[in-house]
């Protein structure tokens, strides 16, 4: 099945099509899809500028990591499940232009970016926090996460008017 | 009255300036807009966190409320700018939008408490914990409901 198809399935759906002609739901649904960025988004650009040694110095790493993971991930939930009942809503003219597979190919390269961060430096923090510079890895990882997220970012409000 | 305001506004020569230009100017007024929202409400969010004790502990209240305020401040000068762009070609359009309303209501009573028992909480770290509490969870409503009427500013038929 290509990805049209499955759009077109997705819209066609009890739930596409409850959401597409909802007064108040889809509003809402694309209004916390927004707000949950401040979640989402803001809090790993927080963290990427003190990986990069932007923002927020004084603050250990290894807290800023540890605490702000929950409200990170919960963030995220809010933005992935509410962009997931978007795309229902949406269907297959997603996929006209470059736009929406472009969102999702830097979403997953910005998670591999994650997790390539939390293998190699993530779980060692301890050894590296207290450094006056930080590993070039650990710079670059958070270069290269706040290039990813704000491209997905700048893409997921170009949809409507490029699709 | 506030119809002719609107009127006028929207006849004004910059607003017959702004609406003349190119639609990608407009786009690039939005992607400020949010970026706005996002540098008011994410140190908006970490700023409450560390009030409740439930993020950023490490840190001292008034560390980020000095690093991250400055944040909040050009968010909000941010969303003004870019808001005034995105309103002013079509102000009359805007007037009778009761989304529009809400949002200015929500806006004036979220700045209100921000310059005051807000201020006052920053001072008081030590409040009681149902004082924080409440006024932490108030700032939250006032503010991303803000967000949520200007997000449904464009859903709303007047």
């Amino acid at each position: 099945m290509d990805a049209q198809t499955l759009l077109q399935q997705m819209n066609d759906s009890a739930l596409g099509t409850a959401l597409a002609e909802s007064l108040y739901m889809y509003p809402l649904v694309e209004g916390s899809h927004l707000l949950s960025l401040a979640f989402s988004f803001g809090l790993i650009v927080l963290i990427d500028l003190r990986l990069i040694g932007l923002a927020l110095v004084q603050v250990p790493v290894q807290s800023l990591l540890q605490q702000l993971r929950p409200w990170l991930i919960g963030g995220f939930v809010v933005s992935i499940g509410t962009g997931i009942l978007l795309t229902f809503a949406l269907g297959p003219d997603l996929w006209n232009s470059f736009v929406f597979p472009l969102k999702l190919g830097l979403i997953v390269l910005a998670g591999l970016n994650a997790a390539w961060f939390e293998w190699r430096y993530g779980r060692a923090v301890t050894t590296w926090q207290a450094q006056p510079h930080h590993p070039t890895g650990v710079k670059l990882a958070g270069w290269t996460s706040l290039s990813f997220w704000t491209g997905v970012v700048i893409l997921g409000r170009l949809i409507p008017y490029l699709d | 009255m506030s119809q002719s305001i609107f009127q006028t506004l929207q006849d004004s020569s910059i607003a017959r300036s702004i609406g003349q230009l190119d639609a990608a100017y407009g786009i690039v007024a939005q992607l400020l807009h949010i970026s706005g929202l996002l540098l008011l409400l994410t140190p908006l969010l970490l700023i409450n966190l560390r009030l409740l004790d439930r993020g950023l502990t490490a840190a001292p209240l008034q560390l980020l409320v000095q690093q991250l305020g400055r944040w909040q401040w050009l968010g909000l000068a941010l969303l003004t700018v870019s808001g005034v762009f995105m309103w002013l070609p079509g102000a009359v359009l805007y007037q009778p939008n009761p989304a529009f309303s809400l949002k200015f209501i929500l806006l004036a009573a979220a700045l209100l408490l921000q310059l005051t028992a807000y201020r006052w909480l920053l001072n008081h770290s030590d409040a009681r914990y149902a004082v924080r509490l409440v006024l932490v969870s108030l700032s939250f409503i006032l503010w991303f409901g803000v967000g949520l009427a200007g997000r449904a500013v464009g859903f709303v038929a007047a």
